[in-house]
């Protein structure tokens, strides 16, 4: 009787779980951006510019996880617009060369193919170029990158992840100079800075805006050789919101040419290293610039939002997916007790996918599923199944046989062996296998926010791209005791749900 | 009556109950002993399909059981095997209960059977009735599930060495009461047990079985008076003399 208790609570919870809408109003524009500080300022800017002129309503979903995140978002629909760079949508999407080309070129390449190609529209640029440069620590004495192949032996190299992967990144740099082996490694872009601060490294990639390029002791060496191409910030658009909402073309285009590569450092600057908050620099910037009055102020909500709300969005993530697995996950553990052959496959399935890194799954999901929500669910549901399979088969295969064969032999089918037997005596087996999917997946939700998912991981992602420790730990405590309350309440429930007359 | 003829069961090639026949008339109790291994307990539980034989047939009043429904035949053997088979999470009631409420019987009239079944095994059900199995020595357990195996008055009985795991003093009361239920209900019974002993007093026939086959089939004092073969007299000897 106490399972069924538990099984009507797990539907209850369900149904209200699946309550949350996943659709979004079309009276309402998605603004996405990038994970680093300078994409998501600009995307900030525009949407207060956006929500200061008309009565259009503005969704945030900023700091995706990186270009193709972005990019395939847009395509899908999920977001409408989002700042991009000319020699970014070329090589990364594309798949062009751009040796050789010049600043215009390059926007006039893009912007022809991506009309044709995705239907999707590159606005005028916003006026600065954001190539990539290769920084150093001041105390070595050059100032041009072929230099660097005469120190080579005496210098680290750290490089963000994009930075490495890219053709016209690290590779691509270091044959069109011709550097021969270096001591390279990768990290997170906003961690570098650190690491060049203790001595880890002495070399990274930044970008000509970089504001924090002031603060540090780095000298910005010469692109003698002429590899960076130009990187042109532009706002990238898809066409059918241009079409929805007749005026916004022309009213995004007036933002063309007013953001200077000195300012838009500055911008950074005081985002980055003093530490301003991104609304608050945005609205300075607007209001500065005439482009908003600041009487008729209106003030949008930001995306990393309140505390309660991203914990609410973190808890929501994690027990849907859960009751999804254990939805899946049950029967099917169920199931491999009746059919042994099947067991090896599906528990060796179940655990390679447990192998593959969670931010691989996430990713995996974003073309069947678009960003936000539902994709970040898919993963955190493939990845809670395992426990939960496992334990189901161990808990039913673990039960004396003699109690099974008595049972047989009493005249119960499968069905009732099943319900009067081997369900309850399994119970706190399988709600262990429940507890450790649960708290794999408050651990595993926190990257859910690269997707644009939210939850906690929002204030972590944010936090590590600003080098903000406080707003590291806004994300990382309460997921924390989030994971370690499940599983003392969990624990509770184990024992209560647990059949009696059974000494554990 | 249960006609058993040409059973055949092989594991693996390698065969466990070999030419088996025998009969056991209704009302009447068969012991089927001999040592670890001769096919007894394989042979009981083709009795009630839990195992399919090979070979051969049963039959139970001239009808075939392989065209029977499992579950109805089984519903009609009562069925007690070695200590621990009671369900550890149900209380003596809900496990003597178990299969009246499967066939839906009214509840009073599970709870008039269920204190019926208990004074007959002779416990006391204003102490025992909510008690779980882990709560009860081996010998309780042990009445309960013959309680629980007679819930639905069902026309046989299917005992696979059900006082085996008991000490030796438990153990003989149970024997006893054994046979006060059987004097008064006369159910068609099959014995599995390797107690020489245990087969002496209980059963109306016995099956001595070795490697499979019959070694003899007969009475107590046909064992002992008219042992057929020097396996049979060899088997007496050792029996007795662990006594």
């Amino acid at each position: 009787m106490r399972f069924k208790k538990a099984i009507y609570c797990l539907i209850i919870l369900l149904t209200l779980g699946s309550g949350f809408t996943w659709s979004q109003p079309p009276d309402e524009i998605s603004i996405g951006s990038k994970k680093f500080p300078e994409s998501r300022l600009l995307a900030e800017i525009v949407a207060q510019y956006i929500e200061n002129e008309g009565n259009i309503k503005v969704n945030r979903r900023l700091g995706l996880g990186g270009t193709l995140i972005c990019f395939e978002a847009l395509r899908q629909g999920e977001i409408d617009l989002y700042p991009e760079y000319t020699g970014t949508g070329l090589t990364a999407i594309l798949n062009r060369p751009i040796e050789g080309k010049e600043s215009q070129e390059i926007f006039e390449e893009v912007k022809t193919a991506f009309d044709q190609k995705y239907d999707i529209t590159w606005l005028d640029p916003l006026g600065f170029s954001n190539k990539y440069a290769i920084v150093i620590r001041n105390t070595f004495d050059i100032s041009r990158i072929s230099e660097l192949n005469v120190i080579r032996e005496k210098i680290k190299l750290g490089f963000s992840h994009e930075f490495l992967n890219r053709p016209d990144g690290f590779a691509g740099l270091s044959a069109h100079y011709g550097f021969g082996e270096m001591n390279v490694r990768g990290m997170e872009h906003g961690l570098v800075y650190m690491a060049i601060e203790q001595g880890e490294i002495d070399v990274t990639d930044a970008y000509e805006t970089d504001g924090k390029l002031v603060r540090y002791n780095l000298t910005m060496l010469e692109d003698d050789l002429g590899f960076f191409p130009p990187y042109e910030a532009s706002l990238v658009v898809r066409n059918g919101i241009l079409s929805s909402f007749p005026g916004l073309k022309n009213k995004l285009q007036e933002l063309s040419g007013s953001i200077s590569t000195q300012k838009m450092r500055e911008l950074n600057y005081e985002v980055e290293v003093q530490g301003k908050s991104m609304e608050e620099v945005a609205r300075n910037f607007l209001v500065g610039g005439g482009w908003i009055n600041p009487s008729e102020l209106r003030v949008g909500s930001a995306s990393s939002g309140l505390l309660v709300q991203q914990t609410w969005r973190h808890i929501q993530l994690t027990i849907i997916a859960t009751l999804l697995a254990v939805i899946a996950g049950l029967p099917l553990g169920i199931y491999i007790t009746r059919n042994e052959k099947m067991a090896g496959l599906i528990l060796g399935f179940s655990n390679v996918i447990q192998t593959i890194p969670s931010l691989a799954i996430l990713g995996f999901m974003i073309p069947l599923f678009g960003i936000g929500f539902k994709p970040a669910i898919a993963a955190l549901f493939l990845y809670g199944l395992l426990p939960i399979i496992r334990n189901t088969y161990a808990g039913i295969r673990t039960i004396d046989p003699r109690l099974i064969e008595s049972g047989t032999s009493m005249g119960l089918n499968g069905w009732q062996l099943l319900y009067m037997l081997e369900l309850p005596l399994s119970t706190r087996v399988i709600m262990a296998g429940i507890r450790t999917s649960l708290v794999i997946n408050i651990g595993t939700a926190t990257l859910a926010a690269f997707i644009g998912a939210g939850g906690l991981g929002d204030f972590i992602i944010t936090g590590i791209t600003l080098n903000d420790h406080s707003l590291i730990m806004k994300g990382a405590v309460p997921a924390a005791i989030l994971a370690l309350a499940v599983d003392f309440i969990l624990g509770k429930v184990e024992k209560r749900i647990g059949p009696k007359g059974v000494v554990s | 009556m249960i006609q058993v003829n040409d059973l055949v069961k092989s594991f693996k090639n390698i065969p466990v109950v070999d030419n088996l026949s025998f009969k056991v008339h209704t009302g009447e109790t068969l012991c089927l002993i001999g040592p670890s291994g001769c096919g007894k307990s394989t042979t009981l539980k083709m009795l009630n399909r839990l195992i399919e034989p090979d070979q051969g047939s049963i039959r139970i009043d001239r009808e075939d059981i392989k065209n029977q429904d499992p579950v109805k035949l089984r519903r009609s053997m009562g069925y007690v095997s070695q200590q621990g088979s009671l369900f550890p999470h149900w209380t003596v009631r809900q496990n003597i209960g178990m299969v009246p409420r499967l066939e839906k019987w009214p509840k009073e009239k599970i709870f008039k059977r269920t204190l019926e079944l208990l004074n007959l095994v002779a416990l006391e059900p204003g102490e025992y009735l909510e008690k779980f199995p882990d709560e009860m020595s081996g010998g309780e357990q042990q009445r309960v599930s013959i309680a629980r195996a007679l819930a639905n008055d069902p026309s046989m009985m299917l005992l696979d060495e059900p006082f085996s795991a008991l000490d030796p003093l438990t153990k003989f009361q149970l024997q006893k009461e054994f046979l006060e239920i059987k004097k008064k209900l006369h159910k068609t019974t099959v014995f599995v047990t390797h107690d020489l002993q245990e087969a002496f007093l209980l059963a109306d026939h016995i099956l001595l079985m070795n490697s499979g086959k019959t070694m003899q089939y007969g009475t107590r004092s046909d064992l002992q008076e008219r042992p057929s073969n020097e396996f049979v007299k060899n088997f007496l000897k050792a029996q007795i003399h662990a006594i």
